[in-house]
């Protein structure tokens, strides 16, 4: 012990370091959070584009929103950079707008994921829960634009469904 | 003749070199702070602090998802669970002025 003082820095620059390290790899960890964050959000936005817009063109309006979900998980896991973001293991959700309970302005799609706080000691490695929403809507199918048009000209008085009142069909551009 | 005695033996064995006072100042200044490292540590306050119910990091974890899915900074007290059976998703509702941030055309569209 008394021939020479070499341990000194030794003993020193381990205390310092580990806690230096600790929030280095703290602050790293968040940055990562909020980078695949941003990816995901992308993702989810691209899924409500899709989500929005998609017709499968059949006569029969039960399954459009069903196809739309199918169709907006195909874009979801496609713009989802999975090698980057590790353990992803959650599915794309709808709120669909045949979802009486579901706000119409909620309409659109959202997924909810697990992250690790940190991966060092200070901050401990606990999951945080992030959700990222898209509520761009949907806009109705063929389909239903033709139903709506149908309906529309069978209420013109004189016709087979009893309607008292004149109709205009009218292109608002709504 | 005694005290002539008495300073050659201290001279001989106690103060012949100073090579130990370092080391022994070092440990006791080690031993000092981390006595004080570990007393902050294990204060009740200071772990609350760090780790309790309103804990820095707590409130860091609970403001990172907060932000992310509102997209407005985390104060405590906020709450996070939204089922969108009402219009009160903090994004989409102003909560101050009771209206939404989105805004339409004052007259109805003809």
């Amino acid at each position: 012990l008394r021939k020479n003082n070499k341990g000194q820095s030794t003993i020193e620059f381990i205390l310092t370091f580990t806690s230096t390290v600790g929030f280095i790899f703290l602050f790293l960890k968040m940055s990562l959070n909020y980078t695949n964050g941003y990816m995901v959000q992308h993702a989810v936005f691209m899924a409500s584009r899709g989500y929005m817009v998609h017709d499968n063109q059949l006569h029969d309006e039960s399954f459009g929103d069903g196809a739309a979900k199918v169709h907006a998980t195909t874009i979801f896991k496609k713009y989802l950079p999975r090698g980057l973001i590790t353990s992803f293991n959650s599915q794309l959700e709808v709120n669909s707008p045949g979802n009486d309970s579901i706000k119409k302005v909620f309409v659109g799609v959202w997924v909810e994921f697990e992250q690790m706080f940190s991966v060092g000691f200070i901050g401990g490695k606990d999951l945080v829960k992030f959700r990222a929403e898209s509520f761009l809507g949907r806009e109705p199918t063929k389909f239903e634009g033709y139903k709506q048009t149908c309906e529309a000209i069978k209420i013109i008085p004189g016709s087979s469904c009893g309607a008292t009142s004149h109709v205009t069909l009218d292109d608002n551009g709504g | 003749m005694d005290v002539v005695w008495m300073d050659k033996f201290l001279l001989d064995k106690t103060v012949a070199n100073t090579k130990g006072q370092s080391v022994i100042e070092y440990i006791l200044l080690l031993s000092v702070i981390a006595g004080l490292g570990s007393a902050v540590m294990n204060n009740k306050k200071f772990k609350g602090f760090l780790s309790g119910k309103d804990g820095m990091f707590l409130t860091m974890k609970k403001g990172m998802a907060y932000s992310y899915r509102y997209g407005i900074e985390y104060n405590n007290g906020m709450v996070y669970d939204f089922d969108y059976s009402s219009p009160k998703h903090p994004t989409y509702m102003n909560a101050e002025a009771g209206s939404s941030h989105f805004f339409t055309n004052g007259k109805k569209y003809p």
